[in-house]
């Protein structure tokens, strides 16, 4: 059953972020999974690690909501120079409790790509 | 070669008796004093408990939050008073050449602040350094000067002077010496410090430093009191700009003053105590004089170092007496750390813009909280105890004297 929801929620994923934690782990009665997986579908919220890398991003680089968006490239859209986005890895670090390794960090140039990093590594 | 002239065309101050120019001078005209209970930080365990803070500052008012975040309040003070000074000489930004405006700041500690909360969290972690990238840019002195030519796109000279105490009228008349060479067109000079942090107070109260009289805040700065008993840590910045006389006079400046010289000279003989028979302060006072082209006698008002220790103050006194003779007791004498605290390497800049509120409004800033005479002061000085006095000052000279035994004395003249 959690194998079920793992690929089903790994297929949602391709079109919305969906909610990383999930409501209700129940073990195989067919409508409260289904209600769950409609309740998925109809909650276009950010998951949690995109909540709180999108509020660092705005208290970092000083930039309104609006312009965070997952395309948005550090240094280009959001005006950050090459000691902000180390600065940016940092607060990630300490946020989420984690080490990100310099040749990782390297490729983490959008936002998008901070948040699939962290979704990815963060211990649940 | 023909030296040139060099004045200054504008002023800007934040201190603990006033956060603008015009809050200053009144602050000092009237005897304000800026000492009270300590804010930033805890301080039960703490020996002194007070200091004279800048209050009510808003960095955001001078540069923009991202921007603020990478300084350490030292530079957020200096681009404040850069500011304000800037605003204040009417400088046409616009139509200088970058390249023949230049920076001299002053600065004792710089980032001390930064320094102190980056090792707190070093210290406080397993050992893994997770320092912020900022860190070093925050806290070395020099990069008051660097965030003040960014800012503005001056391309000129660019560094700052370290001399404790004396930094600020050591960048001041290091910027007055270029000038008078042809280095340069404009040099925004002066000094910023914010030492009052865990490390500032605990530092100097290690020394033994510091006044302790934490029952009574305002009146613990009393220089020349017989019952001193250490200084009142202070924090902010003063910015002067200094301009080749012709090229001011050309743009129409407002002159607010004119340098005519300075002495540097080291005491060479102890890290913090003053030499007893005050013979580099001496010497120092006499170079600027020589430098000057002036006699003693010409000299109406000096403000002094006057740092309300026990020992500093007599030493300055007995220097002033040997250089001036009899004219010393012609002389007004204060010292204006009564009012402002000791900024350290901010003194001498907001000294010598006490010096120019002298020389342009004829009045005297007081030596504040003076209660009785010591014993050892000769009493037919005129210490201008308590309250400003009224007077004509054509000529003014300011001392500042550091740790490690730096001596600097500027004398500045009024515009004509």
């Amino acid at each position: 059953m959690r194998n079920c929801r793992a690929i089903l929620t790994s297929f949602l994923s391709n079109f919305m972020i969906v909610d990383a934690k999930p409501k209700s782990l129940t073990i195989c009665p067919q409508i409260p999974f289904f209600a769950s997986f409609f309740e998925s579908l109809n909650h276009t919220i950010m998951s949690e690690i995109a909540q709180k890398v999108k509020q660092i991003i705005i208290d970092k680089l000083g930039v309104e909501e609006s312009e965070v968006t997952p395309e948005s490239i550090f240094t280009n859209v959001l005006g950050a120079d090459s000691l902000d986005t180390v600065e940016l890895i940092m607060e990630f670090e300490k946020e989420f409790n984690l080490s990100i390794p310099d040749d990782q960090a390297e490729n983490i140039a959008t936002v998008g790509q901070a948040i699939s990093y962290l979704e990815e590594n963060v211990k649940k | 070669m023909t030296f040139k002239r060099v004045v200054i065309t504008g002023a800007g101050a934040l201190t603990a008796i006033g956060n603008t120019l015009a809050e200053y001078w009144e602050g000092l005209k009237n005897g304000k004093s800026g000492a009270a209970p300590i804010t930033k930080f805890d301080t039960t365990k703490f020996k002194t408990k007070f200091a004279c803070e800048v209050k009510g500052f808003d960095p955001e008012k001078f540069v923009d939050g991202k921007e603020s975040r990478k300084m350490d309040p030292f530079t957020q003070y200096a681009m404040a008073a850069v500011d304000e000074a800037i605003k204040n000489a009417n400088l046409p930004l616009a139509d200088l050449d970058p390249d023949r405006v230049g920076v001299i700041w002053g600065s004792g500690i710089g980032g001390l602040l930064t320094f102190q909360e980056e090792m707190r969290s070093y210290a406080a972690g397993d050992g893994t350094p997770r320092f912020n990238p900022f860190f070093i840019p925050k806290m070395i002195p020099d990069l008051s000067a660097g965030h003040i030519s960014i800012k503005y796109g001056f391309r000129g000279p660019n560094y700052v002077t370290v001399s404790a105490c004396a930094s600020s009228t050591n960048a001041i008349y290091d910027a007055y010496t270029y000038l008078k060479l042809g280095k340069a067109d404009i040099i925004v000079s002066g000094g910023s410090e914010a030492a009052v942090c865990i490390a500032g107070v605990g530092g100097f109260n290690a020394l033994k430093a510091l006044s302790e009289r934490n029952d009574s805040p305002e009146t613990a700065s009393r220089p020349y009191d017989k019952d001193r008993d250490g200084f009142v840590l202070g924090e902010g910045a003063g910015a002067l700009i200094l301009e080749e006389y012709e090229h001011a006079k050309k743009r129409g400046a407002k002159i607010l003053g004119e340098i005519i010289g300075g002495g540097m000279t080291a005491d060479a003989y102890h890290i913090t105590a003053p030499h007893p028979e005050g013979a580099g302060i001496t010497k120092v006072m006499e170079h600027a004089l020589a430098e000057a082209g002036i006699k003693p006698e010409q000299v109406d008002y000096i403000n002094t170092h006057g740092t309300s220790t026990p020992l500093g103050d007599i030493g300055e006194i007995k220097a002033i007496q040997k250089v001036f003779g009899e004219h010393a007791y012609k002389l007004n004498i204060s010292s204006t750390k009564s009012m402002t605290g000791h900024l350290l390497g901010a003194a001498g800049a907001v000294e010598t813009i006490a010096c120019l509120l002298a020389l342009n409004e004829g009045i005297v800033p007081p030596t504040i909280n003076h209660f009785t005479d010591d014993p050892d002061l000769d009493p037919k000085l005129n210490l201008t105890f308590n309250k400003a006095q009224q007077r004509k000052v054509n000529i003014a000279l300011s001392n500042t004297f550091g740790f490690g035994g730096h001596n600097f004395s500027i004398i500045l003249k009024k515009a004509e």
